[in-house]
Formats: structure tokens, C-alpha cells, sequence
């Protein structure tokens, strides 16, 4: 169960720096705030696809949780049993 | 003394954006690039947040008890980009520390080849800088295009029983949320969910369809619908770079076309056609950063639930807030005027507060076109009569998930013609509330106006309730009468059909407040120190229209009040 709460704990965590405030956050305030600058023009492009991996890479980690979560279960159905 | 670049960023941009123009040579092809140059604490300010989440992803690394075969290499392209981008940057403030000062000298100096030099100088960080950004995304980008997409069994025989019961013709779009419900009941959670993975499309704006099964398809449908608008984002981007750039006169208009259509601040006073890629651009990106936060956001530890979503046109957006499933007490939030994706938090803030309560759960729904603007489309019943069947099916879709909980619908501003419009077609809800509300719905001068029963012949037992803050310029709105045309002021006669055919489009209902049987809640006062406001302030006037849906207020707890409070209950 430790592994499975730990898994979550940290998937959670990526979610959130794959969220518009996490890693992309500082590229996107870059490109807001310095227009004139020409690497500015890149920048969201990059915040997006960087959310975006990291997104899908918690998205995949998921359900590695899904799956500790379930054999963590297994032995409590069969006590039940 | 004058001030240094560092010390005083935007006069001495000011400054050496006067310097360049003095210096710059007609024809010359320098972009204009001293307003950054002149701001190198913005440029750290990327290198430390980058730091920043750098060290979170190494720490979230070390703490990822099982790998994934794809996560991993994912996860090291990802660290590797941000130590790009860290770079790139390091290295432009850098050179930023080092030339702006001699580009002030110089400029002081009136040394016109040194602050050129200089300049370029800059200008050539700038550059590495962009290219390194660009190879860093290429790589990112290129992970992204090499994910294995999901090869789910085939829905194929579900997928058609789906389709035919929602193609069908029905007597109303009510019928066809009933069909869909009991097809749904004899699908099993298995062939649901591979449903819902093999055709997002279908599922994620079904109302009939359990509410989990339609969460599940919109995560699918927020990704796609990003790698959409990260195109978008870059069409405008390089439309905005091969711009000439415009003339004094066109930028003022520019300017002024987006203080009347924005969105951001106060509701806007005219919508326009949104063909300037600036705004364009604002746009786009805002969505982004919604759909980022409904994708990976995680409140409470939880996964947003979104119940539709679309970026087409002016968007749609349903998110619910609480444990739908086991709500005793469910309220739907519809605002008003200038919602939109870019502005759906507006209504969210307010379903999430009302959803606070224990045994109570909130949806904020932008299930159709909202008016964006007060002058020239709020004025109009279109949007309300064009929403108010969406609304109602969508009502049916999620009180029927399990036991039916007290439903209420809080119509706020435009939002309250919307649900007057939704009842008007037979909407079946326990509790409507009129906040500050622009009429009770289109066509509607009396409770007689409302059906007894619903398209489904169920009856319909409503308790209504409106609440307008003293002062609210709402209350104009009301003035127009289409059943009394010349409440507007004297009306010959013979002007009469004239003029009921002049005002019919502009007919949002009569107050609600005046119709028989309301009870009429009071706006009060603000119960708590708000930023603006002070404890014990009534909640009155222009500010008003907007205070009686913020947590905090006594109009807020008498909402809350009248949702979470069934018939009978006390």
C-alpha cells in the first residue's frame, strides 16, 4: 500500500507541473510579458508541449497507480471471501 | 539623477526605445528590441522559475516507486527542454546585464554606432536564444507525435446501438435523453468505457450517458482539442510576425477595438468579429491555459469533471463540483453576459463555492452561445431561446444518476432569462433562482406563461426565488415590457402591433421579481473584509450585479440557503 500512496502522491505532483501553473508556467509569463523579444514568439508553443508531455507521462503513470491500487486490494477481497 | 534600465524598467525602455528610433536608420532591418533589453530581472525571473520546476521534477523522479516504460524517456525529454530553456535564457540575461548598460551610455554619448552595436549585439542573443527554444520544442513535439495511440476492442455493435437511439427522431430532444438513458442501462461499465475511449466524440456530449463515462471521454477530448489550439496558437503567431508594422492611427483603433470586446475586466460593451490576431492570439491563449488546468489540474487531490467541452466558435463548457452521485442537493450555475471559455471561471468560482457544503454538489454550465457583450447582443432573447432546450435536456441527463436529488438552477444576470427560457420549454427543477436577473425568460409576463408539465407529461412543482441588489443597473432591463409596449412611454394605438413586433426581439420577460408566488431574497450586505469592500457594506449599486454571487455576501449565504434546502425541508 506504501508503494501504491507513494505512486499516487508523486503522479499527483506531475499533474499539477503539468498544469498552466506548473512548468510551462514560466515560458507562458515570458511570452506575455516580453512580446518584443523574439524568442518570445516560441514560447508558448514550447509551455504547450512541455505541459503536454509531462501530462500525458502522468496520464501513463496513472495507471501504474490504477494497477498497484488493485493488487493492493486483492488480498483484502480474498480475506473477505 | 536618471535612472538606470535596471532601476526604472519602464521609463528607461521609454528612453531607449527613443534612443533607437533617434539612432535607427530609415530602412534599417534592427527590430526594435530595447524594451526587453532594458527589463534583465524579467529574464531571470524565467531562469528561476525554470530552476524551480526543475527541482520538483527531479524530486517527483526520485519519488516514482514504479517506472513506466514510456513515462520515463518522456519525463527525461521533458527535464531535458527545461534545461534548454534554462540555459537560453541564462545566457540572454547575461548578455542583457552586459549591453544595456553600454547601450545607455552610448545613448547618452549620442554615439549612434555604439548603441547600434550594442543593439545587435542583443538582438544576436535574442536569436540563439529562439533557435535553442525552437530545437528544445522540436524534441518535445516529436514525443509527443510518437505516442502509440490506444487500440481499444471495437464498440462496434454498442457503438451503433448508440447512435441509431441518438439519430432517431423524437417528439422532443427530451425524448432522446430519456432513449439514450435506458440504451446506456443496458450497455455494461465495460463497453462504456471502451466506448468512450474509442469515440470521445460521441460520448463526451451524449446527455443520457452516465456523467463518469462522459468525464472519461472529455479527458480525450481536452487533449485533442489542445493539440488544436497549440496550432492555432502558432498560425496566429506567424501571422503576427509577417504583420508590417501598422501605423499610429491603426494601432489606437486596434487598441480601442480591444477595450470594447474584451473580456478580462468588466463585461464588454461591443462584440466584434474577432479577425485581429491579437486578440486573436490573447484568446488562444487563454484557452490553453483553461484546458492545461482542466486536464492537470487536481483540487483536492481529484481530477477535474468536465461534462462538455468544445472550442469551436464561442466554446462550451459544463464542470461539476462535489460528488454528483451522492449530492442530496444539486444547483446549476448559468451566468451571463461575456461567458465564455476565456471567462468560465467566472461561474465556476461560484458553482465551487455553493458546492462547499456537505450533501451539495454545482455545476457551471456554458452549454450554448452566451451574449458577450452588453450594447448589442444581451439586449437580444436569441441566446436564451436557443439555450434554453440544451438546458433542459442536460438537467434530465444528470438528475437521473441514481436517486434524484433536490435540483436547483441559479440564473445569474443573462443567465436568469436563460433558465426562464429553459422553464418556458418544461425544464423539470425543484428551485429556480433569479440573481440579478435580465427577465423571466422570453415571451414571459405571468407564471401562466410556464408549462404545468414537462415535454414528458411529468408535472412540474416549482419554487422561484429572485434577488436584485438595490441599485442595479439590471433593473433597466425590465423596462421593456413587450406585453405593456408602452411602459417604454406613451404609444399611440395604431403604433401598437408596430411596435410589440419592434420589441419582440428585445423581450427577455418581465422582472422576476414581480411574478406571483416569488420570494423575493435580500442582497444584504458583505458579511466579511473583501479586497474593495468592508464588512457590513451593502451589497448595492453597479457592483452590485456582480456582488451577489460572490461568497462572502448575504445574497451569496440566501443562495446557498434556498439550494440546499429541499421542499419541506427547513
Amino acid at each position: 500500500m506504501a508503494d501504491a500512496d507513494g505512486q499516487a502522491e508523486a503522479v499527483l505532483r506531475l499533474h499539477r507541473l503539468a498544469s498552466s501553473q506548473g512548468a510551462a508556467e514560466a515560458a507562458f509569463a515570458a511570452a506575455d510579458h516580453l512580446p518584443e523579444l523574439s524568442t518570445g514568439h516560441t514560447l508558448y508553443a514550447f509551455g504547450t508541449a512541455l505541459a503536454l508531455v509531462l501530462g500525458d507521462a502522468a496520464d501513463q503513470l496513472d495507471e501504474v497507480v490504477d494497477t498497484l491500487d488493485e493488487g493492493a486490494g486483492q488480498p483484502d477481497e480474498a480475506a473477505g471471501q | 539623477m536618471t535612472p538606470t534600465p535596471s532601476s526604472s524598467p519602464g521609463r528607461a525602455a521609454s528612453d531607449g526605445i527613443g534612443a533607437w528610433r533617434r539612432v535607427r536608420r530609415p530602412g534599417a532591418a534592427l527590430p526594435a528590441i530595447y524594451p526587453w533589453a532594458a527589463r534583465p530581472q524579467d529574464i531571470w525571473d524565467v531562469v528561476r522559475k525554470i530552476d524551480g520546476a526543475l527541482a520538483t521534477l527531479a524530486d517527483i523522479q526520485r519519488s516514482l516507486p514504479q517506472p513506466h516504460p514510456d513515462a520515463g524517456p518522456a519525463l527525461g525529454d521533458a527535464r531535458e527542454a527545461m534545461m534548454v530553456l534554462r540555459d537560453a535564457f541564462a545566457e540572454l540575461a547575461e548578455v542583457v546585464d552586459a549591453e544595456s548598460p553600454r547601450v545607455e551610455a552610448a545613448r547618452r554619448a549620442g554615439d549612434a554606432d555604439a548603441v547600434r552595436k550594442a543593439l545587435r549585439s542583443l538582438a544576436r542573443a535574442d536569436g540563439r536564444c529562439r533557435r535553442r527554444v525552437q530545437a528544445a520544442t522540436a524534441v518535445l513535439e516529436a514525443r509527443l507525435g510518437s505516442r502509440r495511440p490506444r487500440e481499444p476492442s471495437s464498440p462496434g455493435p454498442v457503438l451503433r446501438s448508440v447512435e441509431e437511439v441518438r439519430d432517431r427522431a423524437y417528439p422532443s430532444s427530451l425524448h432522446r435523453v430519456v432513449a439514450v438513458r435506458e440504451t446506456a442501462a443496458t450497455v455494461s461499465d465495460s463497453e462504456l468505457r471502451q466506448l468512450a475511449v474509442a469515440r470521445p466524440e460521441v460520448v463526451g456530449p451524449l446527455d443520457g450517458l452516465p456523467t463518469w463515462v462522459r468525464m472519461l471521454a472529455n479527458r480525450t477530448l481536452l487533449r485533442r482539442e489542445l493539440d488544436v489550439l497549440a496550432q492555432q496558437e502558432r498560425r496566429v503567431e506567424d501571422a503576427l510576425h509577417a504583420m508590417p508594422e501598422g501605423s499610429k492611427v491603426g494601432e489606437v483603433m486596434a487598441r480601442l477595438r480591444v477595450a470594447l470586446s474584451s473580456r478580462d475586466g468588466l463585461t464588454a460593451v461591443w462584440a466584434l468579429p474577432w479577425d485581429d490576431p491579437d486578440t486573436l492570439r490573447g484568446d488562444v491563449r487563454a484557452r490553453i491555459r483553461l484546458l492545461l488546468d482542466l486536464l492537470h489540474d487536481r483540487p483536492q487531490g481529484q481530477p477535474r469533471q468536465v461534462l462538455l467541452v468544445s472550442i469551436g466558435g464561442r466554446g462550451r463548457l459544463i464542470e461539476a463540483f462535489g460528488d454528483l452521485r451522492a449530492a442530496r442537493h444539486l444547483a446549476i450555475v448559468v451566468p451571463g453576459t461575456g461567458t465564455a471559455l476565456r471567462g468560465f471561471h467566472q461561474p465556476s468560482e461560484t458553482a465551487k463555492a455553493l458546492a462547499g457544503e456537505p450533501g451539495v454538489a454545482a455545476i457551471a454550465w456554458m452549454g450554448a452561445d452566451f451574449p458577450l457583450a452588453f450594447a448589442n447582443e444581451s439586449p437580444f432573447r436569441r441566446y436564451a431561446d436557443s439555450a434554453a432546450e440544451p438546458l433542459r435536456d442536460f438537467v434530465e441527463a444528470v438528475s437521473e444518476q441514481g436517486q434524484r436529488p433536490h435540483l436547483s438552477l441559479v440564473g445569474h444576470s443573462y443567465g436568469g432569462a436563460i433558465i426562464g427560457a429553459a422553464e418556458r420549454a418544461g425544464i423539470l427543477a425543484d428551485t429556480l433562482v433569479h440573481v440579478a436577473s435580465a427577465g423571466a425568460g422570453p415571451g414571459v409576463a405571468s407564471v401562466r406563461d410556464y408549462p404545468d408539465t414537462d415535454p414528458l407529461g411529468r408535472p412540474r412543482v416549482v419554487r422561484r426565488y429572485a434577488l436584485v441588489a438595490p441599485g442595479d443597473p439590471i433593473r433597466w432591463a425590465h423596462r421593456v415590457d413587450v406585453s405593456r409596449p408602452w411602459s417604454l412611454g406613451p404609444v399611440p394605438a395604431s403604433w401598437l402591433a408596430a411596435a410589440q413586433r419592434w420589441v419582440s426581439p428585445v423581450d427577455l420577460g418581465v422582472d422576476p421579481s414581480r411574478l406571483e408566488g416569488v420570494e423575493n431574497l435580500q442582497a444584504g450586505v458583505w458579511l466579511v473584509d473583501r479586497p474593495g469592500h468592508r464588512r457590513g457594506e451593502p451589497v448595492a449599486g453597479a457592483s452590485g450585479h456582480a456582488d451577489v454571487v460572490m461568497p462572502g455576501t448575504t445574497a451569496f449565504a440566501e443562495i446557498r440557503r434556498v439550494i440546499s434546502t429541499a421542499l419541506g425541508e427547513n
